[in-house]
Parts: C-alpha cells; structure tokens; sequence
C-alpha cells in the first residue's frame, strides 16, 4: 500500500501525506474518510469527493489513523523525513453484524467541523428506508431529516427551511437537473444504484455553491468497481433495475452503467380497450460513468445521465419529458498540496406536448439548457489553512415554449423567444484551524449575472401592461446583477463531547421556476432575472449546539435558524403563465422570513439503528397586494414536522425497518363567506393560507431478507407496506353543497394512498 | 387555466392517473371562520331584449344555508356613454330593472348607492362574434363513447376578443365558467367543447349554450372564478376574482352582447 516517492524537504521541515483514498474490494474512492496523525490531536482531515487528501507535519514518526465508517480502520506508522505518497485502501466491514447508520467521518468529525447544516445520507440507510412501491429513491428519504419536508404525496419537491421547491439546487455529478421528479412527481430522478453519495446543506452551503436560496442536494455517481466485473439489479412491483460495472484497466479505470425502467405500460398493451391499449405510461434513467488514470497526477471522469417520461391517453395526447446531463472532468494534482479540478457540463431539460384531437391540433416545445465550465482548487497550505477557490461560468438557454399547429387547427403557430443568460462566480473559502479548538470556514461568492439578448424586452406597470419596450442585439447586455455572497461557519469545541456553531451565509438565485398551482408539473416554466425580476436574495443566521452520547453511540444535534429572503415570487389573481410572452406581468413580488430549530438524535451502531428529527418552524411570507400587505404563513408554513427512522438487525439475515412521519397540515385558503352569481353559490376569501390542511402523518414498515451466502452470487428480498396503518391524508379538499341539504356547504377531502404493499427481489454477481 | 388548451390535457392525465392509484373521498369537518356580509351586485347589459337588469344581494358566512338576502331600497342608474341616464326601478326584493337595448361599441357605467356608499362599475360592450353552430364532439374512453356539446365559431383577426359561454342541459345551468381569450387562437375558425365534468350526455338531453362576447375585465373576472374551481389537486390558491365593482362590493357589471342556441341530443 505504500507508494513512497521523493519530496522536496519543504522550508519549515513540513512534510506533506499525500494519496487517495479507496475501497479495497471495488476499488470505489472513498469521499469523506478520515485521516489522521494521532500524536497531533488537532491534526485531521477528510478526502475530498475524489478520495484524495493532503496532510502537513513536521519532521517525525507517526501513527496514521484512517477510518471511514462501515470500513475497518487501518493505523498505520510512517516515519515522515520527506514528502510521502500514501494511497490507502479500506475494507469495507459489512460482514460486522451490525448495520452502521452514520454517513462518514471520523467518530467527532460532525463536532469539529465549522460545516452547519449538512446532512450526508449513506446509500445503506436508503437501503433500509421503506419507500412507496419499494423504489428506493434518495430524494424521499432525505425528506425525514429535520427541516427537509416533503412537498407531499404525489410530488418529488421539497421544502427546506421554509423556502420554495425551486429554490433547492439538484445536482448529479455537478450538473443541474432541472426536474427531478418522474410520473408527475411520484418517484425522483435518481436511481439509487448508481448514487455513490448524498450531501443536501441547508442554506449555509460552502463557497463553491451557490445559484440557490434554500439548499444544494450534491449527489454523486458511483465510479464502477475498479478490481472485477459485477452486476446487479432488482426487479420490482413497478420497475426493473440492472447495473453493470468493472474496470476498463484494472486499477487505472472502471466504468458503471446503471437503468431502470417502469413497466405498467406492458400492461396496459394487454388490455382490450382500444383508448388503453394506445396509452403509455412509463419512465426509464439511465445512468453512466467511467473513470480512466492517465497517470499518477491526473485523472479523468466521464459521466452521463439520461431520463424521460412518457405519458399518453390513446393516441391524441402524450406529454414527454426528459432531463439530460452530461458530465466531463480532469482531476489535476499540480502538487501534493494543490489539487484542481477542471470539469465542463451539460444540463438539457426539455418537454414536448402533442395533441392531435381533431382541429384541435398542436405541439408543445420548451427545454431549458446549460452549457457550464467550472475550475475548482483546494489548497492544502498547511495543517491550519486549507483553501479553496474557483470559477463557474454558466451559459442559459430557456425556450419558454414555442407552439405550432396545422393550417386547420382552432390554436395557431406561436414562437415564445428563447432567453440567454450567461451566469458567473468566482469564490475562495479558507477553512482555517484557528485555534486548539476553534474551526473556521469563511469566504465569499460572487456572482454575475446577466440577461442576454437577442429579443425584445418589456417592463410592465402594476397593471400588467407594457411600458417601455426594447429590443436587443445578439450577446448585448440586457441587465446585470451582480451579488457578493460571504459565506462564514466557526465551530468551538466545548469539550470532547460537545461543541457550538454559528454560521451566516447569504444565497442568490437568478433562475425562478413559476408554478402557480398546488403540485408541480413537468410543465412549470424557468424565468431568468431581468428588468422586472429581480435576483432573489437570501440571509440565513444560524446556531448550533452538537453533542455525541455514549461513547459515541449516539449523536445529538440542534440548530436554529432564521432567514429573509428578498424579491420572492408570486402570482396576480388569476394569473396566465403559460404561452405568455408578457409573463413577467403576472408576477407579484415580497419578502419572506422563516425561522425555526431543528433537533436530530441519531443511534448510529447497535443492532438496533435510527434517529428521530423534530422541527419546529414558521414560514411567512410579506406581498403587496396579497392580504392586505401583512405577513401570512407560506404555503409550506409547517408549524410541528416529526420524522422517526428505525432499522433493526434482528439477524444476519433479517432486517426491519420503519418511519413514521407527522407534519402540522399546510397553510391553505379556505372560503370564509359565499355568495350568489348567476345563481350559483360562489365563495368568498378574507385571507391568504388562513386555515390548515388536516395534519399529516404515515407510518411505513419494511423488511429485508438477505439470500444465503454463496461466494459469487448474492441476494435479497425487500418488503414494504407503504402507510401501514392506512391513514387517508388529505390530498385536496373541496367544497360543495351537502347532498342531504342543499343549502348546506359542506368539505370533501380527496385522499391519495391508502396502505401500499410491495416487494423487491435484489441480486449481484 | 382553461384558456389554455394544454392545461386540460395534462389535468386529465394527472387525474387519470391518480385514480390507477385509488383515490379515496370523504366529508371531514374544518373550523371555518365566517366572514361578515358584503354587498354582492350583478349588473347585465345586453344587446338582447329591451329590459337590463341589475341585482344586489349580500353575501353570507360559510358555515350559513344558501339564503342570500336580497337588497332593497338601492338608487341604481346605468350611463351609456352617449351621454343617456337611465334610471333601474326595483321590481322584486334586490332585483332592479330598466327598458333599453344595448349597443355594441357604447360604454355603459353602473351607479348604486346602498347603505350609505356608493359603487360604480364601467363595461364596454364589444362588437358581436357570430356563433357558428352548436354540434357534438365524441370522446372514446375504455371502449366508451362519451358525448360532449361543442361551439364553432370564427375569431376575428387582428382584435383582441373575450368570450363567455354558459351552458345548460335540461334546463340546469352549468357550474362551470366557459371564459376564453384568443391569445393562442386569434383570426381562428374555433371549435370549443364545453365539458361539464365527466358525464357525456345522453341521448333525449336539451342542449342550451348563450355565447356571450364580453370586455377584457369582465373575462378576468369569470377566469378568476373559473380558477378556483379545484382542479384534481394542481388548483391555484384560490382568490376573490378582480371585480370591475368600486369600493369592495363583490360582483360584476358586464355589457356584453349575447346569442342563444339550443338542440336535443338525438
């Protein structure tokens, strides 16, 4: 394992540790690991998310510490009289009896790093978490942390810490998906075969983030098993799922594929109905990545993902859409200190609509398309001072929608201008060892951002009507913001145990997704800043207070928070946001604020595994022109969020598991009067969100029996009961006269998903 | 968003799907706040008919019967813009009449003074678009043929136009508010279908449409009702429709131009 090479004898007598870090089975780098120098208590860092990391110290012998959880430790003694190039391979402990919850790091990494708000989700705790139809989905199982909710039942989007589905930035392998969600929002994009690692920061994300207000989801591909060739895949009550991996050169390159599809519509084609037969209803990801060392300082990745939904009643009407992304990078080692990554990228998200009914025929184009290059640095200057900087220059390209229909059709042809922005930032972030027990992250993002032409562009009075109007050359300027973002963490480690944190940081977002109904569609259309728009800006405090229990079997935490969020979005009454080349002149805009505290207890080994979250929140928002011009609880004002995770080993073969969740129902308007129009009882608003959906809640349990072992051939079956006690959540209520009187308004409330068994059979070879 | 076509489609397809998944109702209780009564005025002017009708009424809290008491005793005036006052006398309790025949092109404005306020409203009445014809569209699902009634009529290029349908089968008026733009069909030979849920008709059902032509106003006005109907749970927050009415009296005052047409389902 000992890979020794020559250094230069630095001027401090500082000697540098350099390597990477992988799993000894697949030769998978390890993100997150920890390394450390034992005689030096402050001493310690982390892989970066290529594995690779950078230690400083001066002359001496030494015993290195590596551990990762789920992996065995390794210690091993150096003798450090020059710069050494140490890559070290962990063996994965998953023959141990036991199921380790904790995503990563050393056993106090979460106490004395400065980094709040993260939540890392290891790819075995989704695993065990039961979902709806037993598609294990990422997306859904970060949703019962504190202060992540679920958007509800029926949509993919998520709400963290009282901002808006749109204001949290998806990316896979660094690119943008711009829809995460399959079926109208039933299942997310993301097939968790080929997901390596979660990391979701709520609002306090590190500099080399930023483009949105409420959180960054960072997710990243699996590089492919480096040592062998092996598949494995499911097969489920909704969707199959096959992955193959292996190396390209064994120890120098390995790719991965990965897909999954749906087939509901096979059944459909049986059908005798001639409407069914002819309807579709499906979706597939697939998912690729390859990795090749060119030599001992570079390496490069190739990653690619592609999704599409289908959806089609008979054979005149068929909404499609698909995300695809498309990923190119150079891991560059300039020195042992000095780690670059160079990677360009490619985010297309785009749907097509086609109706043939007769005369009423048309077409529906709209994609929304980034062409990104990102250079990033991470600087190990010495044991104190790990530096960060970097540029990531986006080019934007929206097609709102462009419409075209035949000469006989009721609709006519209509060309909605496409938009350009070109959106750029440079950062630098320190993360600074400041004292024997005060860690400190701080830097800053700036962020340009501009509206391109070509196009005509239009500013509206509070009418909604144009006021002046210009039209722009190809490439001019049409406006530009331009927003520092500091970014500032500290942690101070009270004691072995125990530490506090503070953190502010402030986020941009000059993409705006407007959606004006309850639940979001494929269809929802992306805006750019611009005249009328402006860039929305985020401030977010927060403190935290860490602790670890029982000789670390335990993990507690809590954070309080409170954002302003500035230039928020919402829609005039009976807003057109669709086909509307004017509309910016459906917009209303405010401010908002949330605050709230999150508290999380997390049981990280033992047989016996899980953790409780609990969030106490309020979320408001502040319009001209919407209830009077006072404050009112967003729609995603949640007042309790309870979320209870538990996985039980009960052998080596069985594993049980269950969640719960309760959540204070959403703030929702209700009629408070009625009246009569045309004869018809109509009803009557006094406030915005003033009544609440009826609470929340659901508990789903699962199990999972390992196959026997056998040396080549693996596998498992996963059971599920969705909403195990069958609870009928409201998924809309409506009103209505009341059947038995007439005269009477009464509330019917529509329920989703009942209890929902399912099974998965899991295999690997 | 009924104005655009896609919007429907998509609703339809969530819908459809929701309901692969067994969707179940029920009648639960809500705490309703009641809201104190307002002033409700409803103001027609046609190019029908010589008699223009304006009623007032209150608005009651949710949790009331259906009882919408009538108000008496208002000053009602219409103005048309040719400089004429005509003066509404009240005929029964809330329902106030006046004799002339609008005109296409005239600007009418609505005086009432009530209770010690005074509400006005101004609606321009547009030049009429010809209804075509009514006739019948079919849809096949699940080896089914449902029948749905249909308008043909042909938008004028190059104006902006605003309609208003309200039909009635067997004599029971619609819940739904046909109101339509031609932003996506301007110059257009249009065929719109009028669905009133799900139920096709049946053969032996009286057909009624009134197609109204009516000013950008009060479209916005029947669109906002239209949109806080609930549509399979991708709704809009629902909202008080904007009421060309002054001073916060809920309602409508529309001159609009209006023709009938009618036939039984064979």
């Amino acid at each position: 394992m000992l890979l020794l090479d020559g250094g230069m004898i630095s001027a401090q007598n500082n000697f540098t540790i350099n390597g990477t870090v992988k799993d000894a089975q697949t030769g998978e780098t390890l993100i997150g690991a920890t390394i450390k120098l034992q005689e030096i208590a402050t001493s310690g860092v982390t892989s970066n998310s290529y594995g690779f990391y950078s230690l400083s110290a001066g002359k001496g012998v030494y015993h290195l510490r590596i551990s990762y959880t789920g992996y065995q430790s390794i210690l091993q003694t150096v003798d450090l009289n020059r710069n050494l190039k140490l890559n070290l391979q962990l063996t994965s402990g998953a023959n141990l009896n036991e199921v380790t919850v904790n995503g990563r790091g050393k056993k106090d990494e979460a106490l004395s790093s400065p980094q709040m708000g993260l939540q890392a989700v290891s790819m075995d705790e989704i695993k065990n978490v039961p979902v709806l139809l037993g598609e294990k989905d990422v997306l859904k199982t970060i949703q019962l942390l504190p202060g992540i909710k679920s958007a509800g039942e029926g949509n993919s989007g998520f709400y963290v810490r009282g901002g808006t589905s749109d204001q949290n930035l998806i990316l896979l392998d660094e690119a943008t998906v711009y829809n995460a969600s399959h079926l109208l929002g039933f299942f997310s994009t993301f097939n968790s075969d080929a997901i390596k690692d979660v990391n979701l920061y709520k609002g306090n994300m590190p500099a080399q983030y930023g483009g949105r207000l409420a959180s960054v989801v960072d997710i990243k591909m699996n590089d492919g098993n480096q040592k062998e060739y092996t598949a494995e895949g499911g097969i489920g009550l909704i969707a199959s799922r096959l992955k193959v991996e292996g190396p390209i050169v064994k120890d120098r390159g390995s790719f991965m594929i990965s897909g999954r599809r749906t087939y509901a519509d096979i059944f459909l084609g049986l059908s005798s109905d001639s409407t069914l037969k002819q309807s579709s209803l499906y979706f597939y990801d697939l998912n690729a990545k390859a990795n090749y060392r060119l030599d001992d300082k570079n390496t490069v990745y190739l990653s690619a993902y592609l999704g599409k939904d289908a959806l089609g009643l008979g054979n005149t009407f068929n909404l499609n859409w698909s995300n695809q992304t498309a990923t190119l990078r150079l891991n560059h080692l300039f020195s042992n200190k000095l780690f670059s990554n160079t990677t360009l990228i490619y985010s297309n998200y785009n749907y097509e609509i086609t109706n043939n009914n007769n005369n009423q025929d048309f077409k529906v184009t709209s994609h929304i398309r980034d062409m990104e290059f990102k250079e990033d640095f991470q600087y190990y200057l010495n044991d104190n001072h790990q530096i960060r900087l970097g540029l990531d220059a986006v080019h934007h390209t929206i097609a709102p929608g462009n419409i075209t229909s035949s000469e006989t059709s009721s609709i006519n042809s209509k060309n909605i201008e496409e938009r350009y922005g070109a959106d750029v930032s440079a950062y630098v972030s320190d993360e600074w060892h400041a004292a024997d027990r005060l860690n400190i992250i701080y830097g800053i993002r700036v962020n340009a951002f501009s509206l391109l032409g070509p196009g005509t562009f239009s500013t509206y009075n509070a009418e909604g009507n144009v006021v002046t109007s210009a039209v722009f050359g190809s490439g001019k300027l049409v406006k530009t913001y331009i927003n520092p973002e500091p970014r500032f963490a500290a942690s101070y480690r009270l004691d072995a145990v125990s530490s506090v944190k503070a953190s502010y940081s402030r986020n941009t977002q000059n993409l705006h997704l407007l959606s004006n109904s309850t639940s979001t569609l494929p269809t929802d259309l992306w805006i750019m800043s611009s005249n009328n728009v402006k860039t929305e800006i985020a401030d977010q405090e927060a403190l935290g207070y860490y602790r670890n229990l029982k000789d670390n079997v335990y993990e507690f935490s809590t954070e309080i928070y409170y954002k302003s969020m500035q230039n928020q979005i919402d829609y005039k009454n009976a807003a057109q946001l669709r086909a509307n080349e004017n509309v910016e002149s459906q917009l209303l805009f405010g401010t908002g604020r949330a605050y709230g505290a999150e508290f999380f207890l997390k049981k990280k080994t033992g047989i016996f595994t899980g953790w409780l979250g609990y969030t106490l929140s309020r979320t408001e928002r502040k319009f001209d022109g919407i209830n009077n011009g006072n404050y009112y609880p967003a729609k995603q004002d949640r007042t309790h969020d309870i979320s209870a995770v538990g996985i039980y080993k009960i052998s080596k073969r069985w594993t049980l598991s269950g969640t719960f969740v309760y959540s204070t129902g959403n703030a929702i308007t209700f009629p408070s009067g009625k009246y009569n129009v045309s004869g018809q009882t109509v009803f009557y608003y006094s406030e915005r969100n003033g009544y609440r959906m009826p609470a929340y809640h659901r508990l789903d349990v699962g199990a999972t029996l390992e196959g026997k072992p056998h040396p080549k051939f693996h596998s498992s079956w996963t059971f599920g009961l969705y909403n195990a006690y069958d609870h009928h959540n409201a998924y809309v209520i409506e009103f209505k006269d009341n059947p038995a009187d007439a005269s009477r308004t009464e509330a019917e409330q529509t329920a989703l998903f009942g209890i929902i068994p399912s099974v998965t059979w899991n295999f690997k070879f | 968003m009924k104005n655009n076509p896609c919007q429907n489609r998509i609703l339809y397809s969530l819908l459809a799907f929701a309901m692969l998944l067994l969707s179940c109702k029920k009648v639960i209780n809500i705490d309703f706040k009641n809201a104190d009564a307002l002033p409700v005025i409803e103001g027609n002017v046609t190019n029908q008919g010589t008699s223009q009708i304006v009623k007032i009424s209150k608005s009651v809290a949710i949790t009331a019967t259906n009882s919408f008491p009538a108000v008496s005793g208002a000053i009602v005036t219409i103005t048309s813009s040719d400089g004429k006052t005509y003066n509404l006398t009240e005929q029964t309790a809330g329902t106030y009449l006046t004799n002339f025949r609008g005109q296409p092109g005239k600007t009418y404005q609505l005086n009432v003074v009530t209770g010690g306020k005074t509400y006005t409203a101004t609606s321009t009445m547009p030049s009429p678009v010809l209804l075509d014809s009514l006739g019948l569209n079919v849809l096949t699902v699940f080896n089914k043929d449902y029948l749905y009634p249909e308008v043909y009529y042909h938008d004028p290029a190059g104006i902006a136009n605003y309609y208003y349908f309200i039909l009635s089968v067997n004599g029971v008026p619609s819940n739904n508010k046909f109101a339509y733009n031609d932003d996506l069909n301007d110059g257009r030979i249009i065929e719109r279908q009028l669905r009133d849920g799900d139920e096709g008709l049946v053969s032996g059902d009286r057909v009624a449409v009134e197609m109204q032509c009516i000013d950008k106003n009060i479209y916005n006005y029947w669109n906002g009702l239209d949109q806080n109907q609930n549509r399979g749970g991708a709704s809009t927050t629902p909202a008080n429709p904007s009421s060309n009415i002054s001073n916060g009296a809920l309602g409508y005052f529309s001159a609009h131009t209006a023709q009938q047409s009618r036939f039984t389902i064979p």
